[in-house]
């Protein structure tokens, strides 16, 4: 399940997007590195303020000021005319030039947490729909129309012809999300970025939506950035999941193997949170404590004060670096390096109830 | 700092914030657990809003200029150097005095003016008042003069400065006199007694009607609701000016003043009060589906409970705010129509009777400093608005600590 | 869309009726009358009224009738476009008003004009460019505009007017268009006289709606519709104009109705302060003499106007904001 380095679609390396407010610099992503392969499904997980969000807006170039990318690679291969892939650091580009904007919303697209807010009020949802197209492909207006008719009609929107000329606020969250979905995917991008598109609609059409983009995925060959707080979501659709904690990427691997064998405490801990895949919420099983405000200076490890297999004297001095397991897992956990060596009977149990 | 607040990625605080606005805060993050407890405290919304406030430099220059003002309108009889009807009859409009520290003879010396002489301008033939280099006269501060009756209890004859033989050498006029030879600083003082108090009764009545009339209509809903809107959109959509000109002119002129002062009171708040009555009505609607006051409901909590524990402190900082962004509205609707000769009139002394002086512009242009009342309204409308936007922005339980 | 129409205008009706009898009893609320007051005039002048005299003035404006008689008569005349005769005058209402009033109304459409022209550029300016200098020199200018009361304004720009440029900023018309028919250069040259009124009574809505629009857009500028348009592609200004403003607009647009009352107030103010011929002094002079019909009948109209114009910009509004076309968010 390893992906191959140049058969990646995706490289983000060292990625660094800071906040700067005046209550101090706040790391919302701090040094991310983790690659998507082509047509490939990478699930991002994490809680409220880990800096999913950030990535992915990163990514497309889109973070606001005080936010700055300050540090970083983001390598994205695009295929040119003749087949052949050349490979371009999207932080090299200017943010608001003419190549990124072709780059964005055309081969990298992206869908939102609140479908029906992420559609404008007093445009018709065709119009939106439209002005993608238009923007990106050349063809006439009649063509964009019949493209995003069909695109509607490819995410199941029935009458997608009268559709056309709908308001946002006449249409389900469900729908809503669906226009948007067909928005994104109405020049057929490489790469999706899909930011918690579920959370926002009940469980039904959570299932519905998820059960489109996996088929859509697959029809189109696209790769997918799915970025969600519910492990359950990514359980059978992501080929590889990375989980977030404060701006860091903690534990990342194929996702058979990370549900079958977390190794870091918080992906154990997310996994334990989550009792049953139709059950979206349990507040018996939660991970202690909240996540720290973001401009706090933690030492050591950023988890430590909520973890439960913290080494007193170790997690709280040392940073962990992330380190590479066998098949191509990569944790930051000082519980895998040889600080844990003396004190480690939490591991020692762990392993031995797998 | 709270840990709860958490402005960079500000997902998830709704929870926290409708908790935060009932005062719960803490209880709910006891349920959860708490971090770092050592450098995690909590405050009320009222501490939040003080700490917030203090930020504003604006709003906190303008409260202070505010404070300044009112005690200094307090005091007026006691700071102003002669009494408002004293009329210096050789010195009709006396422009502002200058003050002087240095000498003739280039020697730095206590405070002092020159006397005033009248000499004839011989290109214009107009009567001017010049400064006699000869007579120096010291600043004296607490000197006897005209006798007054303090908040009407205490009789005094001291005043906080002055000069000796004003009759001769010309009264100390800081801001000028004006076409009676009286004190125009003195003045704006006596007047503020009556421009400053007009918004705040005002917009204590505006305050009771409001507050009345929107919460029955937030509460009852249906027909109450139906006909206090239509009410309030009627008054709203008639013309201001117009409407208060009839209402004013429509007072008595034989009334005695202080009956007039309350009439143009009433007259201001008749407008007012539906603003004030719309955000009771629409934060008295908006709260009723809010978490907090569900929950309550459920728990059994009487209506009469409720809104005075829930609803009533969760949007009273909201109606505060606005009753502050109306005071102004109601000084310059005083000024306003005192200026047309339609509210109070002389001997009543309020800006807008001042400024009723300054209607000609020649009067202007010749002595400009008649115009001085207007600076006090504009730097308190503009104090008012500040400290308004202050609070408002303070009282926002969503913005960043 | 029509039914909407429909229902806006007839609800018109009742408040116009309203909005009469109320013009009609504050004019009648202070104690005595026009005769009253005339006579107490001639009085001090030294001349002698006799009772028989007196009944005859006062049944020769109708006074000796109860206040309600008064008033039918008044108000089904009026519907007819006969709105009585003022006292002071000597004349109709309709020929002292006429004129004055299409003044006020040319004078009120400018100055609408002018707050929006400058007031929603200025907005989304303060609000894109938020906590630059501009912004703050923008935000600071409105206060000041906000806290200067109209008259108050007018009479700093005569007072420059006179000190600085040695001109009248005063009156609407050269003296030899004074009494002239309309022409081509008439209009001209009130044009010419009437952008200082329309600035005056404009900066205080100006400032306002400055503030309004910058919030507004400042709000929009950060919901996540804008982010899906900023994720297509498209060029950041085109796309704050095309989304986030657009959406802005509406709240602004909707607040039209409201701006009325205030500008026509400010017309009134500030045309007794500058000595335009418009209804502003006219009002006054007859409040001043209690010249019941001439009175009334002005409050009723400015009223009424303002009322139609509120009206108008609802429909605009409607047929602009879809959600208000489809009863979504009710009537405001």
């Amino acid at each position: 399940m390893t992906v191959q380095p140049n058969d990646s679609l995706l490289e983000v390396k060292d990625l660094q997007t800071h906040f700067f407010m005046a209550e101090g610099v706040a790391k919302a992503v701090d040094s991310t590195t983790f690659s998507i392969g082509r047509g490939k499904v990478l699930g991002v997980v994490g809680e409220s303020g880990c800096g999913k969000s950030v990535t992915a807006r990163s990514i497309m170039r889109m973070v606001r000021p005080p936010g700055h990318t300050v540090d970083g690679e983001i390598l994205y291969s695009r295929a040119d005319e003749t087949g052949q892939t050349t490979s371009v650091d999207l932080l090299q580009l200017p943010a608001t030039g003419a190549e990124m904007r072709s780059i964005r919303g055309g081969e990298i697209s992206m869908i939102f947490q609140e479908p029906r807010a992420s559609l404008s009020p007093v445009h018709r949802v065709g119009d939106q729909i439209t002005e993608n197209i238009l923007l990106h492909q050349p063809v006439t207006p009649s063509e964009a129309e019949l493209i995003a008719i069909d695109m509607l009609q490819q995410v199941h929107i029935p009458l997608a012809e009268q559709r056309m000329g709908a308001f946002a606020h006449q249409l389900s969250g469900g729908m809503c999300q669906r226009v948007m979905i067909a928005m994104a995917l109405s020049c057929h991008p490489n790469l999706l970025i899909a930011d918690e598109p579920t959370t926002a609609l009940d469980v039904t059409t959570e299932a519905q939506i998820l059960e489109l983009m996996q088929g859509l995925q697959a029809e189109l060959d696209m790769a997918i950035m799915f970025i969600t707080h519910d492990l359950g979501v990514v359980a059978d659709m992501a080929d590889e999941v990375a989980v977030m904690y404060l701006g860091k990427i903690v534990e990342r691997g194929a996702a058979a193997d990370i549900f079958r064998d977390p190794k870091h405490p918080y992906t154990i801990a997310l996994l334990e949170s989550l009792p049953r895949m139709d059950q979206k919420r349990d507040w018996l099983q939660t991970i202690r404590g909240v996540v720290p405000d973001p401009y706090s200076t933690l030492n050591g490890c950023p988890f430590h004060p909520r973890c439960a297999d913290s080494m007193p004297g170790v997690c709280d001095e040392i940073v962990p670096q992330p380190i590479s397991l066998e098949d191509g897992r990569e944790v930051r956990c000082l519980l895998y390096t040889e600080h844990a060596t003396q004190e480690s009977p939490q591991l020692a149990e762990e392993s031995s109830h797998q | 700092m709270t840990g709860a607040i958490n402005p960079g990625t500000g997902s998830g605080s709704d929870a926290v914030s409708t908790a935060y606005e009932s005062g719960n805060l803490s209880d709910l993050l006891e349920a959860e657990g708490t971090v770092g407890e050592a450098r995690t405290q909590f405050l009320t919304p009222r501490q939040l809003m003080l700490i917030r406030f203090r930020r504003n430099r604006m709003a906190v220059v303008s409260m202070w200029a505010l404070a300044l003002l009112y005690f200094s309108v307090l005091f007026a009889p006691m700071i102003a150097p002669y009494d408002r009807a004293h009329r210096f009859t050789k010195h009709l409009y006396l422009p502002p005095r200058d003050i002087h520290i240095r000498g003739d003879d280039g020697t730095w010396q206590r405070p002092f003016v020159y006397a005033v002489k009248i000499e004839t301008n011989r290109e214009t033939f107009t009567r001017d008042f010049v400064e006699d280099r000869t007579q120096q006269s010291p600043i004296q501060f607490f000197v006897k003069g005209d006798p007054y009756k303090l908040w009407g209890l205490w009789e005094m004859d001291w005043h906080l400065y002055g000069v000796e033989n004003a009759e001769e050498i010309g009264p100390i006029y800081l801001l000028g006199g004006d076409k009676f030879g009286r004190d125009i600083f003195g003045r704006v003082l006596f007047g503020g007694r009556i421009s400053l108090t007009i918004g705040l009764v005002g917009v204590s009545i505006s305050l009771f009607i409001g507050l009345l009339l929107g919460g029955l209509s937030g509460l009852y809903g249906g027909v109450i609701d139906n006909l206090i809107q239509r009410l309030i959109e009627f008054i709203r959509s008639i013309p201001t000016i117009p409407l208060w000109m009839g209402l004013a002119a429509a007072l008595p002129g034989d009334w005695p003043q202080i009956r007039i002062y309350l009439g143009i009171t009433i007259i201001l708040s008749f407008i007012s009060w539906t603003s004030l009555a719309r955000v009771v009505r629409g934060k008295f609607l908006s709260l009723r589906d809010e978490d907090f006051v569900l929950a309550a409901q459920s728990a059994g909590a009487n209506q009469w409970y409720l809104i005075w524990q829930h609803l009533v402190p969760s949007f009273m900082s909201y109606v505060l705010v606005d009753a502050t962004l109306a005071v102004p509205g109601m000084i310059i609707g005083e000024t306003a129509l005192s200026f047309l000769g339609l509210g109070l009139v002389s001997p009543t002394v309020s800006w807008g009777v001042m400024l009723k002086d300054a209607q000609q512009i020649v009067e202007i242009a010749i002595h400009p400093w008649i115009l001085w009342p207007a600076m006090f309204v504009v730097v308190t409308v503009l104090a008012l608005n500040f400290i308004g936007d202050g609070l408002r922005d303070a009282a926002d339980p969503y913005a960043d600590l | 869309m029509r039914e909407y129409v429909l229902q806006r205008v007839l609800q018109l009706i009742p408040t116009l009726i309203l909005i009469s009898i109320v013009s009609f009893t504050i004019i009648q609320l202070p104690p005595g009358d026009y005769v009253t007051t005339y006579v107490a005039n001639l009085a001090a002048a030294g001349e002698e009224v006799s009772e028989a005299e007196i009944e005859a003035l006062e049944e020769h404006y109708g006074l000796n009738q109860p206040g309600y008689i008064q008033y039918i008569k008044w108000i089904t005349n009026f519907v007819q476009g006969d709105m009585g005769l003022s006292f002071y005058w000597d004349r109709p209402v309709n020929r002292l008003i006429g004129e004055r009033l299409m003044l006020t109304m040319i004078m009120s459409f400018f100055t609408l004009l002018f707050v929006y022209a400058m007031a929603i550029p200025i907005g989304i300016y303060s609000a894109v460019r938020q906590y630059s200098p501009t912004d703050y020199t923008f935000t600071f200018i409105g206060f000041i505009g906000l806290a200067t009361p109209n008259f108050l304004l007018a009479l700093i720009f005569m007072y420059i007017g006179i000190e600085f440029f040695d001109a009248d900023a005063g009156g609407l018309f050269s003296i030899e268009y004074l009494d002239a028919p309309w022409s081509v250069a008439k209009i001209w040259d009130m044009l010419k006289h009437m952008w200082l009124p329309v600035v005056i009574v404009g900066t205080s809505g100006t400032a306002g709606t400055i503030r309004v629009m910058r919030a507004t857009t400042l709000d929009e500028l950060g919901r996540p519709y804008v982010e899906t348009a900023r994720a297509k592609g498209l060029r950041e200004g085109p796309m704050t104009m095309k989304y986030p403003v657009r959406v802005a607009l509406n709240p602004i647009l909707s607040t039209i109705g409201w701006q009325l009352p205030q500008i026509v107030s400010g017309t009134v103010l500030v045309a007794l302060v500058l000595n335009l011929p418009t209804t502003g002094p006219l009002l006054w002079r007859a409040l001043m003499s209690q010249d019941l019909y001439l009175a009334a009948s002005m409050i009723l109209i400015l009223s009424s106007l303002t009322l139609i114009g509120t009206l108008i910009s609802d429909i605009l509004l409607a047929w602009v904001d879809p959600r208000i076309r489809y009863g979504e968010r009710g009537t405001t």
